[in-house]
Order: C-alpha cells, then structure tokens, then sequence
C-alpha cells in the first residue's frame, strides 16, 4: 500500500535526500519516494505505516508533514 | 525568524560557524530546527556568511546542545569563537618566541654569555626573519625598495655591527631582535583581522542547477548542463533560475530578471519571447529552445565582464612602499656619505668609521612601522562587526580619502523591490476610502504576483478582512478580474502610464491606484550624504522609475535603462576625475561594483555582488553608511599618523648616529617610543 503526503519545505535534491535517509529503514517502509517539484513523499508498505513516527523523525529533521 | 535580533540585557549572542549547507533551504532548515529549542530565544541562520547566530539566555550554556541538533540533521557545527582562539594562539607562537629571544639578549651579554647571546640573535635575524631577507634581495635585483628591505638592512646591519672586531657592539643585536619581532606580530595581528572578515563564495552561478530536463527523441530525460546544445528544447519548472538563454517555444509565465537587468517588475514572457540566463522563471513551467551553449550565455558574459573590471583596477601602491622607496635609497647614501667624509676628509679611525656607519643604518629601521598599520586595521575590523559592517579588503582604506561620489543602485538599494499604494483615486482624481482597497485586495487574494502580495499586504496593516472572490481570472501581464460582493471587478495596468499604474474597475466605476517602490532610506539620511559627496543613482530598470525615486530622495543625476555594461563603462568614465564609489545588489551591479573604487553591497544581496565588493553592510542598512565612511576616513588618517610615530623617532636619531655619539641604548628608546606611540594612537576611539 502507499501513504502520500506533502511536505511544503522540499527545495532541493539535498532536502530529498535527507527524508530518504531519514525514512529508509523505518518498519514496515519498503521505499520511500520525494518528488522535489510537487513536494510530495510517497512511501510504500506492506502494513499499515506508524505516520506519527514518520511525522516526529521529519519533525526532528525540520520538516512539517501536511497530508 | 528572521527579525533583527534585540539586544537585551538577558540574551546574549551565541555564533556558530556551519559547514555543508548547500542552498538558502538549508539554512531555513537548520533555523527551523533550532527555533524548536525551547531556550533559543531566536535565531538567524546566515547561508554566504556559513554562521548561525543564536540569540539565548544569558545563563545558558547549551551551545554544545545546539551543535549537535545541528549534526544530526546532516550539517557540521561549532562554536566559533573558540574555533578562532585557537588558531590565533598557534599564530602568535612565532612572534611571542622572537620577543622572548630579543627579551633574552641583554641579560645574556650582562651574564657574559656573549656567544649565546650572538647565537639567539642569528636565529632570530637569520631563521624567522628569513623571508624578509629573501624577498628584500628580490626586490632589491629591481632597485625597489619596500618595507622588507628597510627591515632586512636593519637587522643585518644590527648584526655586522654586533660581531664587528675589536668593537663587540653585542648590545646592537636587541634591536635586531626587536625589529624582526614586531614586524612578525604586526604581520599576524594583520592576518587575523583579514581572516575575521568574511570569505563569500564565488558566484551565483553555482545555484544554477548542474543538470537540466530537455527533450531527447521526444522524452523528457536529465542531462547535464554542460552537454546542452544550441537548438536543444529544456524544461525550466516553476521557481527554477533559468540556466541558459533561449527564446519560449512552448508556455507563457511571469520572469523575474531583477539580476540580470535590474527591473524591479516581473515581466510576462510568452512563446517566441527571448528569456536570459540568471532570471528566475516565477510563473508556470516553459519549454525553452536554447540559442546559447554553456559558457556563452548573458550570465558568463557579465562574468567575464567583472574579471575584465578586476584586472584594469589601477593597482594602488601601498603607501609605507611609496615612503620607504625614497626612505631607503637616502638613508643608504647618507651612511655611506657618512662613510667615505669620515674615512677620507676626517681621516678617522677605519673601525669606528664603519661602527658609526652601521648605526645608522640601525637606528633608522623604524621598527614600529611593522605595528602601525595592523593595529589600525586590527581595530577597524572590530569596530565595523560591532556596527554591523564587514570589510573585505582593507586596501580600499586609501582610496577613500578622495571618495568624492556615491552612486546607488536602485533597485534592492534604494528600494526594497516591494509596492505600496500611494493613493486610490476616482474618475475625478478624488482619494477614496478603504473600502475601495478591500475590494481590490479581495479580487488580488488569489494572485502570487508581487503587487497582489504588496496589495494585500497593504490590507493587512491597514486590518481589513477580505471578501470571499467568485470568478477569478488571472490574466498574466495584464491582471486579474473577478466578482466581489456581486460586483463586477477587474485590475489591470494603466495602458498610457509607463509608471506601472494600475487600473480598478468595480461594476462600472473607473479607479486610478498609484504604486510606489518602498524605499529604504529617507531624505534625510541622502541629504546628510550629499553635503561630502556628489550622490548619483544607476539602475537597470525604466528610466520613469528611476526618475520617481529621484525626486523622491531630491537627487538629481539619474540614469535609468542601464546595462550592466552602460554601468560599468558610466563608472570607468567617472573615474577620470573622481573617485567613485557604488552601492548595489545585483549581478548586474557586480561589473560596477568590481570597477569602483570603493564598493558596498549587503548581506543578503545575490552572492556575486558579495563577492566582488570591498564592505558588506550584514545588520541594518544604509543609515549606517555616514558610519562606514567616518570610521573608514578616520582609520586612514589614523595609519598615516601611525606611520609618521614609526619613523620620526628614528629619523631625529640618525643625526646623533652620524655625529658618532649614539649608544645603543638610545636607538632602543627610539624604538619604544615610537612603538609606544603607533599603540597608543591606535586605541583611541575611532
């Protein structure tokens, strides 16, 4: 299954680059997908995804996510 | 964020130096994440200058807290000041060991150590005043004589005096020592106030994206920049800095060339339209088929042209080796005048001849002179950061003597690039109420173009709520319509005024609103200028408007529609009689800015026109300009003095070294005094 939501602050490949890293290897996330120009994040999972974890790493990170 | 920060009496300020940020994003990213902090007051991230600086309690010591929030979202941190106490430490270790080895020489030859003493003296003349010596015999091949030859006689002579036979003047050695020893720490103090002053990275071309979308066989694929051909078709999306010039094929948006030429409006670019490389593309995306390759475009051209302005910049001669080319070559005949009347018409003794000879050569190195200079700038540089200024170069000190004209930028100088109404008037020229400008701010609600925003900016202070807008049309370059409160409205760009006013029409009603540019400076503060200098401005953007500003802050000589070729060859012009100094923004400005003789831009101009500037006003603006000058004219006038200190001392006692009576000791009170005098004449207030 995939779990979309935007993140208003992506600007570049750097900022891309960072939330793969961030998300890469949190449970149940197979891949993680930013595009820099619609600044939308697409993770696929085969289980249903924890989003509060995912909000708090990005939030760590600087990141606010808006679904 | 962003505000100025406050100096409170319960903060204080914490800098941290930031490696790795890439773009501006980063640095909003490492401001986002340390505003959470509960403890940071507030905080400014600063992308050109690679600082954070932190606004925290005064009791709070959490800066190793902050440097490892920093880490861990990817970026390098650490706490500056003591980064650069460290180094600094490391760098006076030369200087401070050369002070304590000249400290040693005369109780050494008190304790009849002659030999060790004579041994400390040669390494101090010989090994860390090896590069003055080598660099005098350079110059000395050309017949130039600067301040390393004044040294390198000095000392040397110090020596030959020192182990002359029969005569065993050992005492002369100190001041060889002495004179090394200062020079060496003037030297130092000079490098760290360069070094505390900012390192700005090149261009701006290096935020033009590396790689590009372009079509190939029809499909979009990402090449890199380099490998685009002329009649390739790219992509350039929405908030994209357009990387190479080409005309639209496909699409129509709004394009902002404030960079490139100044115009402080977007303009509307549309298919068979020309767009430059360096503009921003603010609408939606464009296909553009390239008609210059990488390395030919508008932007690598006013590249070019800077690196052209940089290598006619007259080469200003240092002051101390205008002084000590005369200095030398007199003092050289003086002694051996000296030498040849004694030997030949007094017929006095040979070795007291040559001992009185060498002490001249001794006492009139004017060893503070390796302080004078320094200790100004050492000064300078932090008073300026305290007044929110930074100096690039110091060079541009001697220039500004005869500073006689400041000619500005307009636009991101003068004028912040934001509208505001000046007025909203009827069909007969009546000034209407707000409710008018609630309308309009209702139908602009919509729109992302910079006088939408300023309008409802507008609206904002002036705490209007908005209508709902049913209908909303945008036309790009012509304006908006929609219906507001069951009216009919619609804004649009006076046809007959080259101004930039808009037209309102709200069911049948015809409105006038008249825009200004926010300045950022008032009359006053050009007034106060204009007593010293002649004040000019120089834009890019239409001549009309450049025109207004003029009235606006009473200056009279305008120029509007300026390249930034016209800019710099207006400069190069000027330049036959004046001395000029610029103030501006853009890359356009760059090519000016590198010409002139004195150059200022701010810290939030492009990155290029940082780069090529000689001052860089980081807090405030240009009220502080009066500032700038004053402390600049001062800290010249300041160095002269200084110099005059270094050697008048040495100069009253060459005619006791030539008389034969001089003793070492004198030339060592020679040197005290002076040295004296050059510190404390630099720590007066500037």
């Amino acid at each position: 299954m995939a779990t979309n939501f935007n993140v208003p602050e992506i600007s570049c490949d750097h900022c891309k680059s960072t939330i793969v890293n961030t998300l890469s290897g949190v449970e149940n996330i197979e891949s993680v997908d930013v595009d820099v120009q619609t600044k939308n994040v697409t993770l696929e999972s085969s289980e249903e995804i924890n989003l509060d974890l995912v909000k708090s790493l990005l939030d760590e990170q600087g990141y606010t996510v808006v679904s | 964020m962003n505000k100025a920060i406050p100096l409170s009496a319960e903060t204080k300020t914490l800098v941290l130096s930031v490696e790795g940020m890439t773009c501006a994003a980063c640095a909003a990213r490492i401001e986002r994440v340390l505003t959470k902090e509960k403890s940071v007051k507030d905080v400014v991230v600063n992308f050109p200058l690679k600082k954070a600086i932190l606004e925290v309690n005064l009791e709070d010591n959490n800066s190793d807290e902050y440097i490892q929030r920093i880490r861990s979202i990817g970026y390098s941190a650490q706490e500056e000041i003591a980064e650069e106490k460290k180094s600094n430490i490391r760098k006076f270790l030369t200087p401070f060991l050369s002070l304590i080895f000249t400290l040693s020489i005369n109780p050494l030859i008190g304790a009849d150590q002659g030999l060790a003493a004579l041994g400390i003296g040669s390494l101090i003349i010989f090994v860390f005043g090896r590069k003055f010596h080598v660099s005098a015999l350079k110059n000395i091949k050309k017949l130039n004589f600067n301040m390393d030859t004044l040294i390198s006689i000095g000392s040397l002579s110090s020596f030959a005096i020192g182990i002359l036979p029969n005569n065993g003047e050992l005492m002369y050695l100190e001041t060889g020592g002495f004179i090394i020893s200062f020079i060496l720490l003037g030297k130092t103090i000079e490098d760290i106030s360069i070094n505390s002053s900012v390192s700005v990275s090149d261009s701006i071309i290096e935020s033009i994206p590396k790689d590009v979308n372009v079509y190939e066989n029809q499909i979009i694929v990402r090449k890199p920049l380099n490998q685009i051909e002329i009649g390739d078709v790219i992509i350039v999306k929405k908030g994209e800095i357009i990387p190479l010039d080409g005309v639209i094929i496909r699409g129509s948006s709004e394009v902002d060339e404030s960079v490139i030429s100044g115009e402080s409006e977007p303009l509307t670019k549309k298919e068979g339209d020309e767009i430059v490389s360096g503009s921003i593309n603010l609408g939606d995306d464009i296909e553009v088929e390239v008609v210059k390759k990488e390395g030919e475009t508008t932007l690598n051209h006013i590249e070019k042209l800077i690196l052209k302005a940089q290598t006619s910049k007259p080469e200003v001669q240092d002051l101390v080796d205008k002084i000590t080319n005369i200095f030398v070559p007199s003092i050289l005949i003086l002694s051996f005048a000296n030498m040849i009347f004694k030997l030949f018409v007094l017929e006095n003794d040979f070795s007291e001849t040559i001992s009185s000879t060498i002490a001249i050569l001794v006492v009139a190195c004017p060893c503070a002179l390796g302080l004078a200079t320094p200790i100004v700038l050492f000064r300078t540089a932090s008073v300026s950061n305290r007044n929110g200024f930074i100096f690039k170069n110091f060079d541009y000190l001697q220039r500004f003597k005869n500073l006689d004209t400041i000619v500005f930028d307009k636009t991101g100088t003068l004028t912040s690039g934001i509208f505001k109404i000046e007025s909203i008037s009827d069909s007969k020229g009546k000034i209407v109420d707000d409710e008018v400008l609630r309308v309009l701010a209702s139908v602009e609600q919509k729109s992302n173009h910079p006088i939408a925003k300023s309008i409802l900016l507008e609206s904002e202070i002036k705490n209007l709520s908005l209508f709902p807008v049913d209908n909303f049309i945008e036309t790009p370059g012509i304006g908006v319509s929609g219906v507001v409160e069951n009216k009919k409205v619609s804004v649009f760009r006076s046809k007959d005024d080259l101004k930039g006013d808009l037209e309102l029409i709200i069911d049948n009603e015809e409105f006038k609103v008249k825009l200004v540019e926010d300045k950022t400076v008032n009359k006053d503060i050009i007034k106060d200028l204009s007593k010293d200098y002649e004040i000019e401005i120089l834009s890019g953007d239409k001549t009309e408007k450049v025109q207004e500003i003029g009235n606006d802050l009473n200056i009279k000589n305008v120029l509007g529609n300026q390249s930034p070729e016209d800019k710099l060859k207006y400069i190069q012009e000027k330049q036959m009689d004046k001395t000029v100094g610029f103030i501006g923004d853009g890359i356009n400005d760059s090519p000016a800015l590198k010409q002139a003789n004195v150059s200022l831009s701010f810290s939030q101009s492009t990155q290029i026109a940082q780069s090529v500037s000689d001052i860089i006003i980081f807090k405030g603006g240009l009220e502080i300009l009066n500032k700038i000058f004053n402390i600049s004219k001062n800290s010249n006038k300041r160095i002269i003095q200084n110099l005059f200190f270094a050697f008048i001392y040495n100069i009253i006692m060459i005619p006791i070294a030539v008389s034969g009576s001089i003793v070492p000791s004198m030339a060592a009170l020679a040197m005290a005094l002076s040295s004296l005098s050059v510190v404390l004449n630099s720590s007066r207030k500037l």
